[in-house]
């Protein structure tokens, strides 16, 4: 009793840390010069004084929304021959969340806040080699490092806005955009969310409208970045496997204290019949219950905690990475005690009233309940205007669902078992499964539902690391990226074209257009077929062909196969590609389509691959100094780093929904084996040996684990189907490709009838047993 | 004629072979908390073919511990249990706990005052589970018809949930002798049951086993049923 209730509290605290590390290495998916901000505010010309201006309407109380402004500069340099971009805000108003690499080097803002300002400084990326203390001289200023960092930013040095202009030779007044931080509503509930279930927060974005003020235009940091809303989708999924993950645990739990109390049963009866009343059991019940659940609690959190390290330490070997930490915060103490002693009680109390309740439970009709649980699944699944809490409910009714058939299925396996063949041991022990579907049928729901989590979650992230390929090979794949305001750039191919350290040129335009009077982007390039292989389709996009972003297939309501009508022509659907976060909604064609040559046609950006990408930098610097350059190199390392690491740690959530899953297999067996135990105290003074007890043993454990097995298949893959189409798209309005991969699938399976075949070996804790055994 | 290495002459013989079951100074002590309570001091007895021997004795006088020490399922302290099997003499203290196993599979029948079927199985297979246990189908037709004799012909298919106390206490008996064992133990058969019920099994429990020629070694608080036995071994607390 007690070990149970211990393992359910420990897991709820290890699916607890082991999110936060998840969460915690996922936020640094964010470049650290964002860290904070949501939205960036930019004009044609934008100088201090408008930031000034901005900001002293901010401060008295224009745009409400907005928690924090910064002015932003941002250029490039050339030190010892590579192309270094140069960023610099206000440091001494907020520290950023540079993470050092260097033992002893500073926080790069906290060096900013603290030290005098009198020596012109900066805080240099670790691609760049320089140690804390270098001095580097650009344009014949020197500067010292004050810290090394990884920024994710490749080559990149950060400093204040007076040293950048200095650095970049621009004008006092010269900046380039304002980053803002701008309030979620709900912002402080959603925060409690976070730390109650980590990552779950991340799915909860609004849109805040009316803040933007006039004259300025706005762009979402993750519209710019591919990786932060990537990273906001796992964060948010895995956040809901969690709470699926820890409601189990409860599940568990309850588990627990109905076997506990139908031990006790005979006990109480004969204290009622004496005299002793209802209130009475019932406050010595849940006084034992509470005693309990506050040991169970201690020894759970101590257990947790090293079970979270433990097995994270083993997911991550060879990462160097490190494990999740020992430290317990105020919400993981919380949730400990919420589990081991208020669920412990409310279970205590649940299973008191429905064991004394005089109302028959088994008549309420399982047909109509099903019945109505799967019409929530439906409604929840079909119906997006349920939203998420549709989508949840849906999660929800379809465990439930699969919960309400253990009972019927273990009555029909009772009638089958009854006609099997086979020697009269192996129908006493085949039959002993079915015979007390009452206690069976909760135990071998918890444990369906717990392979299923784990299914559940190592579908989900196989899907996610799948789609992270993609995402990379779309948004990624080259290694520079070339912008100009609205130049046309097929001069720059060319140069690029005729050099022959150059090995791929593409080039890309956009322009807006209208389709059934709402605005969308039309991008336009030519779509080869390695091309359009970036978006998923594999072959040439014809001059009649379209593809478009699943956001346009939602907004417009548009599958393969439709037309779009266009103002000089129409395309056809061809394929819909996922955008990953990207709230445009965008048409793409070939660039030798007539919808690409309605409009003046500019190429105003432009990819490449090329052998050395730094000296091309260079080249292209001194040629086209007009020129943004976007290094994605760097980007691609760091955010295949960043979820390289963070896979690794979820599989350490896999490991823990698979002890959860042993520990609901061990009490389902328990339940089953204190029910016929008096059958084997008979079966021992009729003459039958511990060797063929135990094989009956085990043949009731292979039974009830392969019944749980049957039912958490479907329902683990419904579970991931529902997250990564239904959820997903509701949080983030991109579908998740579900991977059906076999291991995921087989891993946990395999896991489980090992579990149930030791299950069936440990012996029953003598303190399980009733007074009359 | 030898018997474990002893010359013995013929009546010696005769009653030894006559002999089922011998208790030599029997000794059992458990402990209670941190306390030794001594359960069984010093008993012996014996118990012949076709004979009764009834044990009697108030609740905790140990009358079920000295049925698990005949059964081999509990070790004495002090003492030993032997029992003949033909011309075999088994001592307890020599056999494994599989090799007791064996014995009380193939030569004893046991009758509880509770849970006395498997509760997964029909009266049918309660009764044919010792034959199947020991391979000794050809003693099928025998069984069942015993259980016909015992009244329960038409309960064959039924599930021991259905059957009365009476009817589940006929079924462990007829459970307790398919096997044809040399000694049944009955550990307060009578127990559960009216006065009226308690007469009749304890009748059917002695017809049954004097019939195969067995012995009967049957724990009870009550006095009536001890009676019938041919002797009586009287446990104080």
């Amino acid at each position: 009793m007690l070990l149970g209730l211990t393992l359910g509290v420990a897991s709820v605290v290890a699916v607890h840390k082991i999110s936060q590390a998840v969460s915690n290495s996922l936020e640094a998916a964010t470049p650290p010069h964002l860290a904070g901000f949501t939205h960036l505010l930019d004009k044609d010309t934008l100088e201090s004084r408008d930031y000034f201006a901005l900001r002293t309407a901010w401060r008295h109380g224009e745009m409400e929304s907005v928690r924090n402004m910064l002015p932003i500069v941002e250029g490039h340099v050339v030190i010892a021959g590579k192309r270094v971009r140069v960023f610099a805000t206000d440091w001494f108003t907020v520290v950023p969340q540079l993470s050092t690499s260097e033992p002893d080097g500073d926080r790069g803002g906290e060096y900013f806040a603290t030290r005098p300002y009198s020596d012109p400084v900066v805080v240099a990326d670790r691609s760049l080699g320089f140690a804390v203390s270098n001095s580097v001289i650009i344009n014949e200023q020197t500067y010292r490092v004050a810290a090394v960092v990884n920024s994710g930013m490749g080559a990149a040095l950060f400093t204040d806005i007076g040293t950048a202009q200095t650095l970049l030779a621009l004008e006092a007044e010269h900046l380039d955009y304002i980053g803002v931080a701008v309030d979620q509503p709900f912002a402080k509930l959603l925060e409690i969310l976070d730390e109650v279930l980590p990552g779950i927060s991340a799915g909860f974005e609004w849109n805040r409208e009316g803040w933007v003020p006039a004259g300025w235009q706005v762009r979402s940091v993750d519209a710019e970045l591919p990786s932060i809303s990537f990273a906001r989708s796992v964060l948010f999924n895995l956040g809901a496997l969690g709470s699926l993950a820890m409601l189990v645990a409860w599940f568990l739990i309850y588990q627990v204290a109905v076997i506990w109390l139908r031990r006790r049963r005979i006990m109480m009866d004969r204290l009622h019949m004496m005299g002793v009343r209802l209130d009475e059991l019932r406050r010595g019940f849940l006084t034992t219950m509470m005693a309990l659940g506050i040991l169970a609690t201690l020894m759970g959190l101590f257990l947790g905690t090293l079970l979270a390290h433990l097995l994270s330490q083993i997911s991550t070997a060879g990462l160097g990475v490190q494990g999740t930490d020992l430290a317990l915060g105020p919400w993981v103490l919380i949730k400990a005690a919420v589990s081991g002693i208020g669920i412990c009680l409310l279970a205590g109390l649940v299973a008191f009233e429905r064991e004394w309740s005089v109302t028959d439970h088994r008549r309420i009709p399982v047909g109509y309940v099903g019945g109505g649980l799967l019409l929530v699944a439906i409604v929840g699944t079909l119906v997006e205007e349920t939203g998420l809490a549709g989508g949840f409910a849906a999660i929800l009714a379809v465990c439930l669902v699969t919960v309400s058939l253990t009972r019927p299925l273990l009555i029909k396996f009772r009638q089958i078992a009854s006609r099997l063949p086979g020697s009269l041991l192996t129908r006493l022990g085949l039959r002993e499964v079915s015979w007390h579907p009452g206690d069976l049928s909760i135990a071998t729901g918890a444990l369906a539902l717990a392979i299923a989590t784990s299914i559940g979650i190592g579908l989900m992230v196989d899907s996610f690391r799948s789609d992270f390929s993609l995402m990379l090979k779309q948004r990624l794949a080259h290694d520079l990226f070339v912008t100009s305001a609205r130049r046309d750039l097929r001069d720059v191919a060319r140069w690029l074209e005729a050099r022959t350290d150059v090995l791929e040129v593409q080039l890309y335009g956009r322009t807006p257009v209208r389709v059934g009077g709402r605005p969308v982007e039309l991008g336009y390039t030519d779509f080869t077929s390695q091309e359009a292989g970036r978006y998923g389709f594999y072959r040439r996009l014809e001059p009649d062909e379209a593809m478009v972003s699943e956001r346009f297939a939602v907004e417009f309501g548009t599958q393969e196969g439709d037309r779009i009508e266009l103002a000089n022509t129409s395309v056809e659907v061809v394929h819909v590609f996922s955008g990953f976060g990207d709230i445009r909604a965008r048409l793409l064609v070939d660039s030798g389509s007539t919808a690409a040559r309605d409009e003046p046609q500019i190429f105003d950006r432009l990819s490449i691959n090329a052998k050395n990408i730094g000296s091309l930098t260079l080249a292209l610097t001194e040629r086209f100094p007009e020129l943004e350059l976007q290094p994605r190199v760097g980007m691609r390392e760091f955010a295949l780093a960043i979820f390289d690491r963070t896979f690794a740690i979820t599989g350490s959530l896999t490991l823990v929904a698979l002890v959860v899953a042993v520990i609901g297999l061990y009490n389902a067996l328990l339940a089953m084996r204190l029910n016929s135990e008096n059958t084997a105290k008979l079966l021992t003074a009729l003459g039958v040996a511990s060797a063929e007890l135990r094989r009956l043993a085990l043949m009731r454990a292979l039974c009830v684990g392969l019944l749980a097995i049957l039912l958490a298949i479907p329902l683990g893959v419904a579970m991931a189907w529902l997250l990564c189409n239904v959820i997903n798209p509701r949080a983030f309005g991109w579908s998740l490709n579900l991977q059906l991969a076999p291991t995921e699938i087989l891993v946990p399976l395999v896991w489980g009838l090992v579990a149930a075949l030791l299950a069936g070996w440990l012996p029953v804790p003598r303190e399980a047993l009733n007074d009359e055994q | 004629m030898r018997i474990s290495g002893q010359e013995l002459d013929s009546s010696e013989i005769t009653r030894r072979m006559a002999r089922i079951l011998s208790v030599e100074n029997l000794s059992k002590r458990f402990l209670d908390g941190n306390q030794e309570r001594v359960v069984l001091d010093d008993i012996s007895f014996v118990v012949d073919s076709g004979k009764a021997l009834a044990v009697c004795g108030p609740s905790g006088c140990g009358k079920s511990t000295l049925l698990n020490l005949i059964a081999g399922i509990l070790e004495p302290d002090i003492g030993r249990v032997v029992l003949n099997v033909g011309s075999d003499e088994i001592d307890y203290a020599s056999l494994s706990v599989s090799e007791k196993t064996q014995i009380r599979r193939k030569h004893l029948g046991y009758v509880f005052q509770f849970f006395n079927l498997v509760p997964t199985l029909t009266v049918r297979e309660n009764v044919l589970l010792p034959l199947e246990l020991n391979g000794y189908e050809h003693l099928a037709k025998a069984s069942l018809d015993r259980l016909a004799a015992l009244g329960l012909a038409d309960r064959e298919d039924d599930f021991p949930e259905s059957l009365s106390a009476g009817e589940r206490q006929r079924t462990a008996i007829a459970r307790a002798l398919a096997h044809e064992p040399v000694l049944v133990l009955a550990d307060e058969p009578t127990g559960n049951l009216d006065a009226g019920n308690a007469e009749t099994v304890a009748q059917l429990l002695w017809r049954e086993v004097h019939a195969l020629g067995g012995g009967l070694v049957i724990a009870t608080h009550n006095e009536s049923i001890a009676s019938l036995a041919d002797q009586v071994l009287r446990l104080n607390r």
